[in-house]
């Protein structure tokens, strides 16, 4: 992962579960993907994509692309992101942080 | 990917198409970007729904007319991606490849792009673009996204994937012309020419995503083709979304839609009810009328007549449920009511998106086992299949009604407590056999949870009428064929063989009549000779297959409490449950009509019916286990046809039948020995 070498040393990845409600973060590996993981990396939860967290809970609702996705929390600790400042990435239309 | 590998693919191609054959158009697309909406655009109601062979993935086939001649335009499966992963995923891979039985190679693959959301539209594009068939590209919703702020350049996207890109708004026709046009430019040309000018380059190295270098192609390529504003617009459905999908709001408001749909099921469904049930009485008549009496006749009309009209009598019902369900489908509303389903669902090891075919049951179990297509995970989708008839469906009702009018015809509390009472063991009993499935037939926790929630629209009127009309053709050839079958097997049970002569008391009866009529009291006479008639019919019914195998089957149903009499009723209501309350109508020699013309006496007679020791039949503790018994019992063949269309396999409607054979007899014995035991 190029883009987490120069981070590691600052910034730990935490689950996407773990995200407050209406952060943002980068995803940086997903463990073990299985074919309900690989199906959420077709929709773009896939390494260098930002997603956000909307909606905390289990299941919850997290934003990729411009789609809203609910996820069993399960599933969303094993996609492991680089957590955004909060309020610092507002997601555009196109799923890319402004 | 090179032309040569797969030259004879596009050979064979060449050669159908030389030989005449129609050209075939695939319609690929991600779930919710309206690929539904395209297709009966494109084709109307010339359009038929089938599995693919071997799988229970649909398919819908529609013929359009492209330029001057008729294609065949496939709707294959919504899709996110063409890994194969999915049985979807598979079905798709496979009529792309030409691999797919009973359909050629498609000509021309006519791909969706939602405007909203082109980086991942392009996700699946960039891997069709890899199958070196001819593109055409519908970029459809292109209205919603100028609401949005987002404008896609189709001329520069077009010159980047190399092929048409058509903007659409498939829902109000916009587009569909020119995109005919291009589909007709692409089946003239050979696939050569076909030149991408940019595609993302196989992955190699990426470990933690197998799809990073194509997301990577698509926000390229979307960068230079697409104009959106920072931050999006549209916080319409985030709003709504904050209400309907929080944990507590969501269920509250997700039951009150649920029970708005029911309101109507049951009100409005039956003016069109009553309509059917009068037609096939009038059709009934009218044959009565015009064919001879005999066996013929009455073949045609208790057989044939009364067989399909006891079925047609609930399609305005399937046809009310499918056209909600279709509606809310269509709304984005159905995939919000799966979410917050889905933590209560998951108790029992059923996914969310379980509940919505589970209440549907409450209608009927067909379109409720249809609409188990939703649920992603085979192992789940068979489990609500297998469970999904206990719930206490409209034909249960008047056996539900009858006991209760046994019991207690002058408390409307203690019935009201009764029926309640069924429903609750109906939803204990499926929620119970699932999570018992799920622990021993079929292991494995519910598959977790990945719903994509649509942004919400206005539901379509003519998707939904088109899906109505659709769901409700299945479920008429289906019933409609098996039931006919069904209902003419047990006309014959019910009917030989005829008894030799009626009996001394008919025929003392009817003397009695012809007498009453000499003496001028007609009313007398037509009276006598009625219930002459009725003493013949149950004598008659006594005397068939049906009532000797009501004898035969007297020693099983003993313990429950039942006699020979309501073993006939059991047995003639395999196929169609409510069967039972015209059966002992007869059976108690008051005609096959007394519910409707004379339910009181019908009753009367039938609590004052007494074994042959003179005990009465229809205690509280029989009639309770009677109850118990319609409330778990398959006794229902069409929903069993249903269960084989919707598995592919004989296995599991003899599985369906088997254990609510078991958990009927066993419940029902339970609960008359206990209530007797206790002495009431």
């Amino acid at each position: 992962m190029t883009a987490r070498k120069g981070w590691h040393t600052v910034t730990t990845t935490v689950g996407l579960n773990e995200l407050k409600p209406h952060q943002c973060g980068v995803v940086a590996e997903v463990l073990a993907p299985d074919s309900d993981l690989e199906r959420l990396m077709a929709m773009g939860v896939c390494g260098g994509r930002t997603v956000e967290l909307v909606r905390v809970g289990d299941p919850l609702i997290l934003k990729v692309y411009g789609t809203r996705v609910g996820v069993s929390a399960r599933l969303a600790e094993k996609i492991r992101v680089m957590p955004c400042q909060p309020l610092s990435c507002l997601l555009g239309p196109d799923g890319r942080p402004s | 990917m090179s032309a040569g590998s797969s030259a004879p693919a596009i050979d064979s191609g060449r050669d159908d198409r030389a030989s005449k054959r129609r050209p075939v158009i695939a319609l690929i697309g991600s779930p919710n970007t309206g690929k539904t909406t395209l297709f009966n655009a494109l084709t109307g109601l010339r359009a038929r729904t089938a599995n693919f062979s071997g799988t229970t993935v649909e398919q819908k086939i529609g013929i359009a007319s492209i330029g001057s001649r008729l294609v065949e335009l496939i709707d294959l499966p919504g899709i996110y991606s063409l890994r194969a992963a999915t049985p979807e995923e598979q079905v798709t891979a496979e009529v792309l490849a030409g691999r797919a039985r009973d359909i050629g190679r498609p000509d021309v693959a006519v791909v969706l792009a939602d405007a909203n959301n082109i980086e991942r539209s392009l996700f699946v594009i960039s891997q069709l673009l890899e199958h070196d068939l001819p593109v055409v590209v519908a970029l459809n919703l292109v209205d919603l996204a100028a609401r949005h702020g987002i404008h896609v350049d189709h001329t520069k996207l077009a010159a980047e994937l190399g092929c048409p890109v058509v903007p659409t708004v498939a829902s109000e026709g916009r587009g569909i012309e020119e995109l005919k046009a291009e589909i007709a430019c692409a089946l003239a040309r050979e696939p050569s020419e076909w030149i991408s000018l940019s595609r993302p380059t196989g992955c190699s190295g990426c470990s933690s995503c197998p799809f990073q270098s194509r997301y990577t192609w698509s926000d390229d390529v979307s960068s230079r083709c697409v104009r959106a504003p920072r931050v999006a617009k549209s916080r319409k459905t985030e709003t709504i979304d904050a209400v309907l999908t929080h944990p507590v709001v969501g269920v509250v408001a997700f039951l009150a839609v649920m029970l708005s749909v029911f309101y109507l099921i049951f009100n409005v469904a039956s003016v069109p009810m009553d309509m059917i049930d009068g037609l096939f009485a009038g059709l009934g008549s009218w044959v009565a009328a015009h064919v001879p009496e005999g066996d013929f006749q009455s073949f045609l009309v208790d057989g044939v007549i009364g067989g399909v009209g006891g079925i047609l009598v609930f399609l305005p019902q399937i046809c009310i449920l499918f056209f909600f369900l279709a509606l809310l489908d269509d709304s984005g509303y159905l995939a919000r009511a799966a979410f917050v389903m889905d933590r209560l669902m998951r108790r029992i090891g059923l996914p969310g998106t379980a509940f919505v075919p589970l209440l549907s049951a409450h209608a009927c179990a067909i379109p409720a086992i249809m609409a188990t297509r939703v649920i992603r995970d085979p192992r789940d989708r068979l489990v609500t299949i297998l469970v999904a008839p206990l719930m206490t469906c409209s034909a249960r009702i008047p056996v539900y009604a009858m006991v209760t009018a046994l019991l207690f015809p002058d408390d409307p509390a203690k019935a009201a407590l009764v029926f309640t009472g069924a429903y609750g063991l109906g939803i204990t009993a499926a929620l119970v056999m699932a999570w018992m499935l799920k622990k021993t037939v079929l292991p494995g926790e519910s598959k977790a949870l990945v719903l994509e929630l649509p942004g919400y629209r206005i539901p379509g009127l003519r998707t939904a009428l088109l899906y109505t009309y659709d769901r409700a053709r299945v479920f008429v050839m289906q019933a409609g064929t098996i039931i006919l079958l069904i209902s003419i097997s047990l006309w014959a049970l019910a009917t030989y063989p005829k008894p030799d002569a009626p009996s001394a008391e008919v025929t003392a009866m009817q003397e009695q009549a012809a007498a009453l009529a000499e003496a001028g009291d007609a009313a007398a006479a037509a009276t006598m000779e009625r219930d002459a008639g009725n003493l013949a019919a149950r004598e008659a019914l006594a005397h068939s297959m049906a009532g000797r195998l009501g004898r035969l089957i007297e020693p099983v149903v003993q313990p429950l409490g039942f006699d020979w009499q309501i073993g006939i009723g059991i047995i003639s209501s395999f196929a169609a449950r409510e069967v039972i309350v015209s059966t002992l109508s007869v059976v108690y020699g008051m005609g096959a009509n007394a519910v409707d013309e004379n339910a009181d006496s019908l009753y009367d007679t039938m609590r004052k019916a007494t074994h042959a020791d003179g005990r009465p039949v229809f205690t509280l503790p029989a009639c309770m286990s009677l109850l118990v018994f319609y409330v778990l019992a398959m006794q229902c063949l069409p929903t069993q046809a249903a269960t084989r269309r919707e598995t592919n396999s004989w296995k599991w409607p003899a599985f369906q039948l088997a254990y609510m054979s078991v958990l009927a007899y066993t419940a029902s014995l339970v609960t008359y020995q206990a209530l007797t035991w206790a002495g009431w």
